[in-house]
């Protein structure tokens, strides 16, 4: 019998709840190999990888407390969760803020944007990974 | 002693008593100079000092500008972001040809929004000074080879056909790389945007004067001689029913970099259906 392959895990990481919701239904709907879990801090984020390893982590980069720089040192430099791809998805387009993004990440993309060239991009990473 | 000699003796102590007053009076005066300097020189110190303040002061202030403009643009741009995914994403979900219509509607206006967004920040951002990117010297030949290439796929969808007119041996110029190619992107949307399917485009590039011109010419729906004079107006459009289409921005900025380069632009139309030409004029580096 043939096995089903399993779907991917993607988290995302945002402060706002509406964009968590849309990018889910969003990246859902448009690939069936995908399934999509929001947090909605960095500190929600860490909690959730001490539990599960994401193969994408999509991650804000404005939120309160714990801004997504943050988030993503922190899981650059923890062992267990350094391998997995980070790509910012953010509202952010300051050439300064673009810069570090691109060193510090598989990618770096720009809200707002359209689900079929997310989706692009994520399978993009993603296909890196493997 | 003789008395011819204490006479000589005499004279000669009044010539060195008149040497020696003058002397003095030149010590005098060149003490007084030395004093005047000094007071210039602290009073230059002081100037040089509110000087640094102010430009301290300034610097303080495009940085707050800056980080305010970025923090505008990111919360001005995170409500669009579910509205441009989840607006396909209902249409998809549905047959109704009105729901449909109507979330297009939606739609096509958080794009637009998104776009006058970009073009505002965009515009506001601009430095009036060089301080945005370096300059350095470039060729305007590679920037127009730069740009045709960039918008390849754009010429082959609207099937634009695109002719070139470069002169040969041109000087370089001091540039910033990426605002040029901003300004050769905005004057080929322009053109491409007013222009049907199927027209031609023309970018020709020549020395006068110390400065190289550069012109893109389309042959699509020309301009009144009303447009022609406000179409470097930031928020001006010439058909005001195509707002879905632009923002008005894209010539004012283009107005802005070529100025901020020592240079110019000027429009050029012989009137309605007759096409136009956009054209900037640079400074050239001696070699």
């Amino acid at each position: 019998m043939k096995k089903k392959s399993a779907k991917k895990l993607i988290l995302l990481v945002d402060d706002n709840s509406d964009l968590i919701y849309s990018v889910k239904s969003g990246l859902e709907a448009v690939s069936k190999s995908y399934e999509v879990k929001g947090v909605e801090s960095g500190r929600a984020c860490l909690e959730f990888l001490k539990k599960s390893k994401p193969d994408l982590i999509l991650l804000d980069i404005m939120m309160p407390e714990m801004d997504g720089w943050d988030v993503c040192a922190k899981i650059k430099s923890n062992k267990k969760t350094e391998s997995i791809p980070i790509v910012f998805l953010t509202a952010k387009t300051d050439p300064i803020s673009k810069g570090m993004g691109r060193l510090a990440s598989a990618d770096y993309i720009e809200k707002p944007i359209e689900i079929k060239d997310l989706k692009k991009r994520v399978d993009s990473v993603i296909g890196k990974k493997k | 002693m003789s008395p011819e000699l204490i006479r000589k003796l005499r004279e000669r102590n009044q010539e060195l008593q008149k040497l020696y007053n003058q002397l003095n009076r030149q010590n005098k005066d060149f003490i007084r100079k030395t004093i005047d300097l000094t007071e210039l020189k602290n009073e230059l110190e002081d100037k040089n000092f509110e000087l640094e303040n102010a430009n301290r002061e300034i610097t303080n202030l495009l940085k707050a500008k800056t980080e305010f403009m970025n923090r505008v643009a990111h919360d001005l741009r995170t409500p669009l972001a579910p509205i441009l995914i989840l607006a396909p994403l209902i249409k998809s979900k549905t047959n109704d040809e009105k729901i449909r219509h109507d979330i297009s509607i939606v739609e096509n206006n958080a794009k637009y929004l998104n776009q006058l967004l970009n073009e505002l920040i965009a515009l506001i951002k601009r430095e009036p000074s060089k301080s945005e990117g370096s300059y350095e010297r470039l060729d305007i030949m590679e920037l127009i080879e730069e740009i045709l290439n960039n918008e390849e796929n754009v010429f082959k969808t609207q099937k634009i056909k695109v002719a070139r007119q470069i002169a040969p041996k041109l000087h370089g110029i001091m540039g910033n790389r990426i605002s040029l190619i901003e300004v050769l992107h905005n004057l080929i949307s322009n053109a491409v945007k007013f222009m049907a399917k199927g027209g031609k485009l023309k970018i020709t590039a020549f020395e006068k004067d110390n400065f190289i011109y550069v012109s893109v010419k389309d042959n699509g729906i020309g301009m009144t001689k009303k447009t022609l004079s406000k179409i470097f107006e930031p928020f001006f459009k010439a058909d005001e029913s195509r707002h879905s289409e632009g923002s008005g921005l894209g010539l004012s900025i283009c107005k802005k970099i070529v100025e901020e380069h020592g240079g110019g632009i000027i429009a050029q139309s012989e009137g309605l259906k007759k096409g136009s030409a956009i054209t900037f004029y640079l400074p050239i580096i001696s070699k």
